[in-house]
């Protein structure tokens, strides 16, 4: 088997080796980095949903007081304008979503479906701080983050303890069967914010894709050079000394020396094989003496 | 009893001077805000409101539609007038001699914000017929020719029926709505009505800030100051008695003015105070007739002197 071949051989057994442990890794780490990604989003979201709710608490609600005398307005409630704020993000994002789902809410649509209402029970049995889910929906795989929602605040109660106590504008919007009967520390629904997966993972696929064929071409292209290589800086001249060897076993002693460049173990070759036919001409001539 | 008649020249002197001096120091509010159009009356003249002015006692305020103005004092109360109002400003503390409140409202919309709670007023308004006294926060008044209507939109307040033997009082509470009109006892109900809520001026609807600090210390004059007709006043003059009769005194001059003497003179019924300034000549002293000579008739001698009978002096309803 030629040199050149068995060279190639373990060249690309080790290639495929290489490859393989590459590809595996990167994999893992491209997945790690997408669902990271993915986490950060849902957290990120979920706290643009808290700057919003404080925002509207601390500045927005004194501000329309008075104004609440006369009319109700849902715009002083923070959760409706979290909602309302990311409902605006979802009309370029459609597939993130935003809901405080509620199992008794003043306002229907916050009205907790089965699955959040399982979250939500979660979070009343004290059993989790955080809730991370995946789920799949009518535009693809969803990451969903869902947060506790308690009643830490006894202002909240002003509108949702007894319709008596609440302001009479709001009852007037709401009715008086929706949203009472709330208690202070009580767990009353969860946040839960919803990202899409399939976009981060998409890229994260056609990341591995990039790397991989990279990868491979480049190892390709490393290949035919080392192959090059061995054949001009090793095969090709030992297969010259060789054929000079030849020639000189078959009695050709005054063919001309190779001429080797190189200041390397070829020429040393060379010249030993060159030192080795002077001795062979020297001893031949002493023999026909 | 030239001592005692000179003593009482010095007291009525006295109390004149008070009177002037508790005027002169009743705190002057300052236009804070206006949107629109509205106008003051002053003594003689008429003049555009213009923000950062000062209103004084007594001037009267007129808002167009549209128009909302504020006025503060300098103990953060604040009087917000909506439009088509019809007011006289004053201090919601002040008082007039028969104890109302001087603060006084004719038509129209007006917010009353009491001032600072340790400032020991007791802020309040008058206005036909009835008085909100107490104002511990806030309230909202509309009113127009067949009923008021009030708002405690915070804090308490009192109603009171200015008549004699009117209407018993009515403590309002936070949220509490009355509608006052003619002919039946007012009760309080728990929210204002949605025909209220729906007329509320805008501008009411919002808590303002106190912007008293940034005209203080500047002097804005009106410009413009035009003497007022009777059509710009007749509102005034044919008001309920106890806020009429101030504007004899306050306008006499204007009866120099052939117009407004021929429509005050036209609408006497109306205002028969002025009858006095009109028709002087009706309350002037029978001339007293020469002395008689000594008669020798001694039945004319016995006889009572006749006189002319006297005019009778017009009676205030």
């Amino acid at each position: 088997m030629k040199l050149l071949l068995k060279f190639n051989l373990v060249f690309v057994v080790l290639f495929l080796l290489g490859i393989a442990a590459s590809g595996y890794i990167s994999w893992q780490l491209l997945q790690k980095n997408a669902q990271e990604e993915i986490a950060e989003n849902a957290r990120f979201m979920m706290s643009v949903a808290l700057a919003v709710r404080s925002y509207t608490n601390t500045q927005i609600k004194p501000l329309l007081k008075t104004q609440m005398v006369y009319s109700f307005l849902p715009q002083s409630v923070p959760a409706y304008s979290a909602t309302e704020v990311l409902n605006e993000l979802r009309k370029k994002y459609p597939n993130y979503a935003y809901k405080e789902a509620l199992l008794n809410p003043t306002n229907p649509r916050d009205r907790a479906i089965e699955w959040e209402a399982d979250i939500v029970n979660q979070f009343r049995n004290g059993s989790a701080k955080e809730l991370y889910g995946v789920r799949d929906t009518a535009t693809g795989s969803a990451l969903y983050f869902a947060r506790p929602l308690t009643i830490t605040d006894r202002a909240c109660l002003e509108c949702h303890s007894t319709v008596e106590v609440a302001p009479k504008p709001m009852v007037d919007v709401y009715g008086p069967a929706n949203g009472f009967g709330w208690n202070f520390m009580e767990t009353v629904g969860a946040q839960v914010v919803s990202v899409p997966t399939d976009v981060p993972l998409a890229r994260a696929k056609k990341a591995f894709v990039t790397f991989m064929t990279s990868l491979i071409a480049v190892l390709v292209v490393i290949g035919v050079i080392l192959n090059l290589l061995l054949w001009w800086m090793f095969i090709r001249p030992v297969t010259r000394i060789s054929a000079l060897a030849d020639r000189i076993s078959l009695g050709e002693l005054e063919a001309p020396d190779l001429r080797v460049r190189s200041r390397d173990e070829i020429r040393t070759l060379a010249e030993s094989l060159a030192r080795l036919r002077k001795s062979l001409v020297q001893a031949m001539k002493m023999l026909e003496a | 009893m030239r001592g005692v008649h000179v003593s009482k020249w010095m007291m009525a002197i006295a109390l004149l001077a008070s009177a002037h001096a508790a005027g002169a120091t009743r705190p002057s509010g300052i236009v804070t805000i206006l949107q629109g159009h509205a106008t003051v009356i002053r003594a003689l003249s008429q003049f555009d409101a213009v923000e950062g002015m000062r209103l004084l006692a007594d001037d009267l305020v007129q808002t167009e539609k549209e128009t909302f103005l504020r006025i503060e004092y300098e103990d953060q109360s604040s009087i917000e007038v909506g439009p088509q109002t019809q007011m006289q400003v004053n201090h919601p503390d002040a008082r007039r001699k028969s104890n109302r409140p001087a603060l006084y409202v004719l038509e129209g919309w007006l917010k009353l914000g009491a001032g600072k709670p340790d400032a020991g007023g007791k802020p309040g308004f008058a206005t036909v017929g009835m008085d909100v006294v107490d104002v511990t926060a806030v309230v909202v008044m509309r009113g127009d020719s067949a009923s008021r209507e009030f708002f405690a939109e915070q804090g308490t307040a009192r109603w009171l029926d200015a008549a004699p033997h009117g209407a018993e009082a009515v403590t309002l509470k936070q949220g509490d709505f009355l509608v006052a009109a003619h002919d039946h006892q007012p009760r309080a109900q728990p929210r204002p009505s949605a025909d209220f809520t729906a007329a509320l001026p805008r501008p009411f609807r919002d808590t303002l800030p106190f912007r008293f600090d940034l005209f203080k210390d500047h002097t804005v004059t009106p410009k413009g100051q035009v003497p007022f007709s009777y059509a710009d006043v007749e509102p005034w003059l044919n008001a309920e008695p106890s806020v009429r009769r101030q504007f004899v005194a306050l306008w006499r001059r204007k009866a120099d003015d052939p117009a407004f003497r021929a429509s005050l003179d036209r609408d006497l019924q109306k205002h028969p105070e002025w009858d006095r300034v009109l028709h002087p000549e009706k309350y002037e002293p029978p001339a007293s007739p020469p002395a008689a000579p000594a008669s020798t008739n001694p039945a004319a001698a016995a006889e009572p002197t006749q006189t002319a009978p006297a005019t009778p002096i017009p009676q205030n309803p």
